[in-house]
């Protein structure tokens, strides 16, 4: 299933808030000091939409769970398509301009 | 024995010829030598060098200004073929995105809605491939720029286009983003015809 939405609600079944909640806020929460998360960008999906890299990465920050610089730390982005790069870049902007908990985190479940 | 002596005068005369040529051809061998030995040779050899060397230096400034100019026309063909790909994208992608948020997704039947969503994101992806495929391709300054200014509206295409409720079924259809990207489009199209002028 190809990553795709921003919310639950939005019922694409692989959105950007299921995809940090259920899988990278677990992974950073039981992460070990000295460990890395490994993202691989291009092991299946075609491309990714912007709501669906804001919400599931910049949320941790938004959110209030963790704050950017620890977060960019913990993360290993991988890809070996060079196009890549480019959402690589991108999620790394998102999340370095994602201002620390500036919202209440409300499930749309 | 007795010699007739007209014979002996002849005889005589043949040896004095002889001495006589003789003569004649250590002299020209003596001219040879001092003519091989003095300048003069020099003064043809000289320009016959000059010659030579200038053949070389034109034969080797024609060949390098043919490959300089093979090389040139090979970096405008790739350049041109880039950016016509690019061009085609870019007015496939504006007229495709301008349109999905014109108007609210709940008035789109599901399977175009999502095949909208699903071509937006692979027109995107590929002018982000070809665009990001320019910078491989050597350049003017001034085609550098208009490559970086292309590489920067796409990326801010990419934000808007598949930002907000780009994949909800719940999304409004927003004016003022179609008309930024409509903006953004036409800019990144005249971004791509200044790569096309050489």
């Amino acid at each position: 299933m190809d990553p795709s939405g921003r919310f639950y609600s939005d019922d694409s079944g692989a959105s950007g808030e299921q995809f940090r909640e259920e899988h990278l806020l677990p992974a950073l929460q039981n992460l070990q000091p000295g460990e890395k998360i490994i993202v691989i960008l291009d092991d299946g999906p075609e491309s990714y939409g912007s709501s669906f890299l804001t919400e599931g990465f910049a949320g941790i920050v938004k959110y209030g769970y963790m704050e950017a610089r620890p977060l960019l730390d913990a993360l290993e982005i991988e890809y070996t398509d060079p196009d890549y790069e480019f959402f690589e870049k991108k999620i790394k902007k998102y999340i370095s301009e994602a201002k620390f908990a500036s919202k209440d985190y409300k499930s749309t479940k | 024995m007795n010699i007739d002596p007209s014979l002996l005068q002849v005889i005589e005369e043949s040896c004095h010829r002889f001495g006589e040529s003789q003569d004649r051809v250590l002299e020209q061998m003596q001219l040879i030598t001092a003519a091989l030995q003095s300048s003069e040779i020099d003064k043809w050899l000289i320009p016959l060098g000059v010659g030579f060397v200038s053949a070389v230096a034109g034969a080797m400034a024609a060949y390098l200004f043919s490959r300089l100019q093979w090389r040139i026309t090979q970096r405008q063909n790739a350049l041109s073929a880039g950016a016509t790909e690019l061009l085609s994208l870019i007015t496939q992608l504006e007229d495709l995105v301008v349109n999905f948020w014109l108007v609210d997704a709940s008035s789109m039947a599901g399977p175009v809605l999502h095949g909208d969503q699903l071509k937006i994101k692979s027109l995107l992806m590929l002018t982000i491939r070809y665009s990001r495929g320019l910078k491989s391709v050597k350049m003017t300054e001034s085609h550098k720029a208009s490559a970086d200014r292309l590489a920067v509206l796409v990326s801010d295409i990419y934000d808007l286009a598949t930002g907000d409720d780009f994949e909800s079924p719940h999304r409004k259809a927003s004016n003022p983003t179609a008309v930024k990207l409509a903006t953004q489009c036409a800019e990144a199209r005249s971004s791509v015809h200044k790569l096309l002028h050489f």
